[in-house]
């Protein structure tokens, strides 16, 4: 049948792709499952261990500390982003002949590879030499102090992150027909009413789409942590993902390692979960 | 031998039916035509002809072949796009070799295919061009060029017109016609115009929720609609549809109505059959005046028949305003009679 | 007036990104006596010793050329494989498309950290630790979903119309990939290996793990693995980010246009 002919001519041409990323993906996500359900380290062969492993997650006060960071930095670090970036789109907007110019200038930092961005920003909070403590005239030492370091963790974050959602919701922004703007001022709108009633409901679905790259992102942050402080002071910067590899790759200790990776594979995955059903449920 | 026949044809979109059932055979040298409203799945007819889009059910024959399972380079089809789609990045000749280079023709056979293709067309001048440079009947001639070019077993137009302004439309339309009558090559077409439609075809097929209404040469189509649907879709403007019990006591009506219950009748006539006048005539019945339309040579009358919409053609000489009383009349044969409830031709 | 406050504005947030780059260029121009006390902000004089000392001391050369081959191998892989597989999804529209769609996008939020522990594992047992190879293919399938979904975008961008026409013309699926989509989906694949080179180029977790040597070390990871054991070389580390941030930099601003359809490209259409 001609429906044959469909799956004939086409999946030749996907497969090439599907393969590289059943092998290279797909596998070692079963893989670090099944190593997850093992008791696996240098020191002997591997034995299994069922749910072992999360049994001792649990009851792992660093794994909660490790989680609570996560959480924590994702929320605030987002949240940012979102509105920075608005108002960022919003105000390029209206750049007129400066926003080609202005385009080039804030595609920088999120161009930079993550870890550049941790060095400079190592720099500028160093607690002696650091610009940030010469222009604020204060010798605050940002990246002693667990909290401290948390927050200067997400301004980093921040920094790098927000010009990508600016120029997303710039996108949005400019998609929206001039029409309705005309239509909302002849109703007799004032701006901050057209905000609220044309702009911010038609901007919703890039927003979430956003927030979902964002949250995913910040749900796996690995490398500027590591870089800028290696998840202390006293684990107070540690995430999930630093935690893990710390236990893979420090300890070798693959069986809880892996199980600690598979908490985060599994967080990641409830919040693609809820994006899926609120863009389904929201947008259209 | 290029006859198209297509054999119990279905596609169904989930609960979408765009054919149903479909039994037809073109026969070859035939220019056929698929008209229906905008959006009920004409082009994708065509596209299953072509082999680009697989049926639900049902089975396809290219001049005695079964080609239903037949890759669309394996079909000898040629396509008429609306929107041209002609290549952009190559330039006039590029586009017109394209189909031989696929066969394997090169060199100065391909130049001379070329040459002669442009020459029929006009596009001598146009042959280094890319599309972008060409006005839009230029390109619709370059795509007929790329039809014409591989002398197929069969046309398929999609609403080649559709996207041209109304002067070009007659230009072009023209073009096609003179194309047919030179090769006789079976041609698929397909419109919303209704139009377009009767001056181009040797039959038509009124498609209404992918089934057949009916299928006849255009005249037929015309003068004897199948149903209310082809009645009031074929010719403009559209005919009236009122209920015979509205047109009560007209003579011409009742010979016509003999035996019938008139609660059961639809009546049709063309408003080109419907005099109206301002001043009294024998048989004449009352329409109140509600639009007065020029157009040109004739103006049209459109008022109310006891509640039902009445279009007719103004006498010569007379004048009618809007809110004014007038008369209209019609002859016996300009009746055409539907069942009430199916729509159907009760003759 | 409300102009005034836009342009402003706009000001304060270029700064704002501008500003961290600018003080670590600064750094990495400024003699080593002067790095060891602020104030003054600015320098007396302007050296490029820090950045002698990269390539001379370290193997910063080596680093760099790594990174290329890394990042240009996983570019044309990905756009080979991505846009096979966006064509096919795109205009010859096989059934269970969706749902091929879905996964590759869930494949895409998959945490690197997620992997690295297998992979670690795979790569060595097939002999491909501290090799350029293995981090192209582990990168190939780090970008690929990234590749493919773009792909898939912009291919729906041209009209079906353009392959119905190629079909019929004679052309067989792989031949109107080839001979017309292909040529017109130039501005797409440009957007696509920009992306997927800057992000390979950025990588750190996989490098970092499976590479050990500076035979197949990146760029990233040179950075990263910098101070010394006695006192933190900040002039030469800002060298560093400066010599491993122009590359990208240069490139995300040349093709900028790109670079935003790649960014918005079905994210905005949905």
């Amino acid at each position: 049948m001609s429906r044959a002919r469909a799956h004939r001519e086409a999946w030749p041409l996907v497969a090439p792709a599907g393969l590289v990323l059943v092998v290279v993906a797909a596998v070692p996500m079963l893989y670090v499952v099944w190593l997850s359900l093992h008791d696996r380290t240098v020191f002997r062969p591997p034995t299994f261990a069922g749910l072992g492993n999360y049994a001792r997650l649990a009851a792992d006060a660093r794994f909660w500390n490790a989680l609570g960071n996560t959480l924590y930095f994702t929320v605030v670090s987002v949240a940012l982003e979102l509105l920075l970036g608005l108002a960022i789109a919003l105000l390029l907007a209206r750049a007129g002949r400066l926003r080609a110019a202005a385009y080039g200038v804030m595609l920088l930092p999120w161009a930079v590879p993550t870890v550049v961005s941790a060095r400079m920003w190592e720099w500028i909070y160093n607690a002696e030499l650091g610009v940030l403590n010469y222009l604020a005239g204060a010798r605050i030492n940002w990246l002693g102090d667990p909290l401290l370091a948390l927050h200067a963790a997400i301004a980093m974050d921040v920094w790098k992150a927000t010009p990508f959602v600016a120029l997303l919701l710039l996108a949005a922004l400019q998609g929206i027909p001039r029409d309705l703007y005309r239509a909302a001022a002849v109703d007799g709108a004032g701006p901050w009413t057209t905000f609220r009633r044309v702009t911010l409901p038609l901007l919703l679905p890039v927003m979430l789409v956003a927030v979902v790259f964002r949250t995913i992102d910040a749900l796996r942050v690995f490398d500027a942590i590591y870089v800028l402080t290696g998840g202390g002071p006293a684990n107070g910067t540690e995430t999930l993902s630093i935690y893990a590899y710390k236990i893979l790759f420090q300890t070798l200790d693959f069986g809880y390692g892996s199980a600690l990776a598979v908490v985060v594979l599994a967080v990641t995955a409830v919040a693609a979960a809820a994006y899926a059903r609120a863009l389904r449920g929201g947008a259209e | 031998m290029a006859e198209v026949r297509l054999e119990r044809l279905s596609k169904r979109f989930g609960a979408l039916a765009v054919a149903e059932e479909l039994s037809l055979a073109i026969a070859d040298g035939e220019l056929f035509t698929f008209l229906g409203p905008s959006g009920c799945g004409k082009s994708t007819l065509l596209h299953i002809v072509a082999g680009v889009e697989p049926p639900s059910s049902g089975r396809v024959w290219i001049g005695g072949r079964d080609v239903t399972d037949a890759p669309p380079q394996r079909r000898d089809v040629a396509m008429v796009f609306q929107s041209y789609a002609l290549y952009p990045h190559l330039d006039v000749a590029g586009n017109l070799a394209f189909p031989l280079r696929n066969r394997g023709v090169t060199g100065g056979e391909l130049r001379a295919e070329v040459e002669r293709v442009a020459a029929t067309l006009g596009l001598g001048p146009l042959l280094g061009k890319r599309p972008r440079e060409l006005s839009g009947g230029q390109r619709q001639r370059v795509a007929l060029g790329r039809a014409l070019i591989r002398r197929p077993a069969a046309f398929l137009m999609d609403e080649p017109l559709s996207n041209l302004d109304a002067a070009l439309r007659l230009e072009i339309r023209e073009e096609i016609k003179r194309v047919h009558q030179a090769h006789a090559i079976t041609t698929l077409y397909v419109t919303h115009d209704q139009e377009e439609a009767l001056a181009l075809s040797d039959r038509v097929a009124v498609l209404k929720d992918g089934r057949i209404q009916q299928c006849d040469p255009p005249g037929e189509l015309y003068a004897r609609p199948a149903d209310t649907f082809v009645a009031r879709f074929v010719g403009s403007p559209p005919m009236n549809l009122v209920p015979a019990t509205a047109l009560a006591g007209h003579a011409a009506l009742a010979a016509r109505l003999a035996g019938r219950d008139p609660d059961a009748v639809t009546v049709g006539l063309r408003p080109q059959q419907v005099e109206v006048h301002a001043t009294a005539r024998p048989g004449a019945q009352p329409l109140e005046v509600a639009l007065v339309e020029p157009a040109g040579a004739d103006t049209w009358i459109i008022g109310g028949l006891r509640g039902n919409r009445l279009q007719g053609k103004l006498a010569p000489g007379e004048r009618l305003a809007p809110g004014a009383r007038g008369g209209f009349t019609f002859a016996a044969d300009a009746v055409h009679l539907f069942d009430a409830a199916s729509g159907r031709r009760l003759d | 007036m409300k102009r005034a406050l836009v342009w402003l504005g706009l000001a304060a947030a270029c700064a704002w990104s501008v500003a961290p780059f600018a003080w670590q260029v600064l750094t990495s121009l400024k003699p080593q006596a002067e790095l060891e006390r602020l104030p003054p902000l600015l320098p007396a004089a302007l050296t490029l010793a820090h950045y002698e000392a990269i390539f001379a001391g370290h193997p910063f050369g080596r680093l760099i050329l790594n990174s290329v081959v890394v990042a240009a191998g996983t570019a044309v892989l990905a756009l080979a494989l991505g846009a096979l597989a966006g064509f096919a999804l795109a205009k010859l529209r096989p059934p269970g498309r969706s749902a091929v769609l879905a996964g590759v996008v869930a494949m895409s939020m998959l945490p690197p950290i997620a992997t690295v522990s297998p992979l670690f594992l795979m790569v060595g047992a097939a002999g491909l630790r501290d090799a350029l190879a293995g981090l192209v293919l582990v990168y190939t399938a780090f970008a690929l979903p990234l590749a493919v979904w773009l792909m898939t975008q912009f291919f729906r961008g041209i009209p079906d119309e353009l392959y119905v026409a190629a079909r019929v013309d004679g052309c067989s699926a792989a031949g109107a990939f080839a001979k017309v989509m292909l040529p017109l989906a130039v501005p797409g694949l440009t957007a696509t290996g920009l992306l997927v080179f800057i992000l390979a180029w950025n990588e750190f977790m996989y490098a970092l793990t499976l590479t050990s040597s500076v035979a197949a070390r990146t760029v990233p990871v040179g950075i990263a693995l910098f101070p010394g054991l006695h006192e933190v070389p900040w002039g030469e580390i800002a060298a560093g980010a400066v010599v491993a941030t122009a590359p990208v930099v240069l490139l995300a601003i040349a093709f900028q246009r790109r670079v935003l359809e790649g960014l918005t490209a079905g994210a905005v259409k949905g």
